[in-house]
């Protein structure tokens, strides 16, 4: 009997040690070490989502993309520190809210300068938005 | 020539008149649930909110991608996007509603009752928000909050977890309004 209580004891221990791992390791591990699965042009990828939204979230929604793109906005709001790439329209662009460790890039942009940024897309209302973002600042001759 | 006067006079009060705004974009709201439970509570941010007004015809819009959602342990993201709200299947959270008796023109600060429909995990309910309107030199912000009974939006909760999540949960929001022109 005791026998068997121990052998369920060491079960259930090592399922809650197995979850507490796996919960450690999905927090830790962020997508700036993972390649991103395509790189599009802001324009094209808000033109995309304007033109067939549900085909737009089948290619790139909860996937890590590169965008490039102009910059139109660089904002503060909510605390966040987000830069808005232009789109396709006057009316639209891709919102890119950084991951905190990118903030010490901010100072070196300015607006129109041109941008990669890789984050992970979660869909589009009026704007595209990408999560968790990190800059790449093309040289001068690229 | 007086007659060419009064003609410019009035067709500038025109001018005048219509250049208010009378359409608010935000792009950038911001959405934070909050659960109260005996086991764990959990927060929740959602910094991309897009809201539109239109004082033409007394009306808000809000929508939200419920993906956009942002906790701070990846797996309750994890588990609040498969499990409970099923976002592949309800992408979006939306409200649709109605500025009663506000009026755009004053510059002090509101606090009004939007009644209107919220939808979220397909299902749909008419819903009241206290709302706290306030007019700045840029534009509006609308700031507020409201309860949600989760049992109300079929959302799912297994017996095992029914502990980590609060049967009602706190809805705050924060909307920076700036004039929007529709192309």
């Amino acid at each position: 009997m005791f026998k068997k209580y121990k052998l369920l004891l060491i079960i259930n221990l090592t399922l809650l040690l197995g979850y507490f791992l796996y919960s450690f390791l999905v927090d830790n591990y962020n997508n700036k070490q993972l390649s991103p699965k395509v790189t599009i042009s802001a324009k094209y990828l808000t033109y995309l989502y304007f033109s067939n939204e549900k085909t737009a979230n089948e290619l790139y929604v909860n996937k890590i993309i590169k965008v490039y793109g102009t910059i139109k906005e660089i904002s503060y709001l909510n605390d966040r520190n987000t830069i808005i790439l232009a789109g396709h329209s006057n009316a639209s662009g891709v919102i890119c809210d950084l991951n905190k460790t990118e903030f010490t890039k901010l100072n070196q942009l300015k607006i129109n300068q041109p941008i990669y940024i890789k984050g992970i897309c979660k869909g589009y209302l009026k704007d595209v938005i990408l999560l968790n973002s990190y800059i790449d600042i093309l040289k001068n001759n690229e | 020539m007086n007659k060419l006067f009064s003609l410019l006079f009035i067709l500038s009060v025109f001018l005048i008149k219509d250049s208010t705004p009378n359409q608010f974009i935000a792009r950038q709201g911001q959405v934070t649930f909050f659960s109260y439970a005996s086991v764990e509570n959990i927060e929740a941010k959602n910094n991309q909110v897009l809201s539109i007004i239109d004082f033409d015809n007394d009306k808000i819009a809000v929508s939200m991608l419920m993906r956009a959602f942002v906790f701070k342990k990846d797996l309750m993201h994890e588990h609040f996007n498969e499990s409970y709200i099923e976002s592949d299947i309800y992408p979006k959270a939306t409200f649709e509603g109605s500025l009663e008796n506000f009026d755009i023109k004053t510059n002090t600060e509101q606090t009004q009752l939007i009644n209107g429909t919220i939808t979220i995990h397909g299902i749909s309910k008419e819903i009241g928000i206290k709302t706290t309107i306030i007019k700045s030199k840029k534009g509006i912000e609308l700031v507020g909050e409201f309860n949600l009974i989760v049992n109300d939006f079929d959302i799912k909760i297994p017996p095992i977890l029914s502990n980590n999540i609060a049967k009602v949960v706190l809805v705050k929001f924060n909307f920076q309004y700036l004039p929007y022109e529709i192309n």
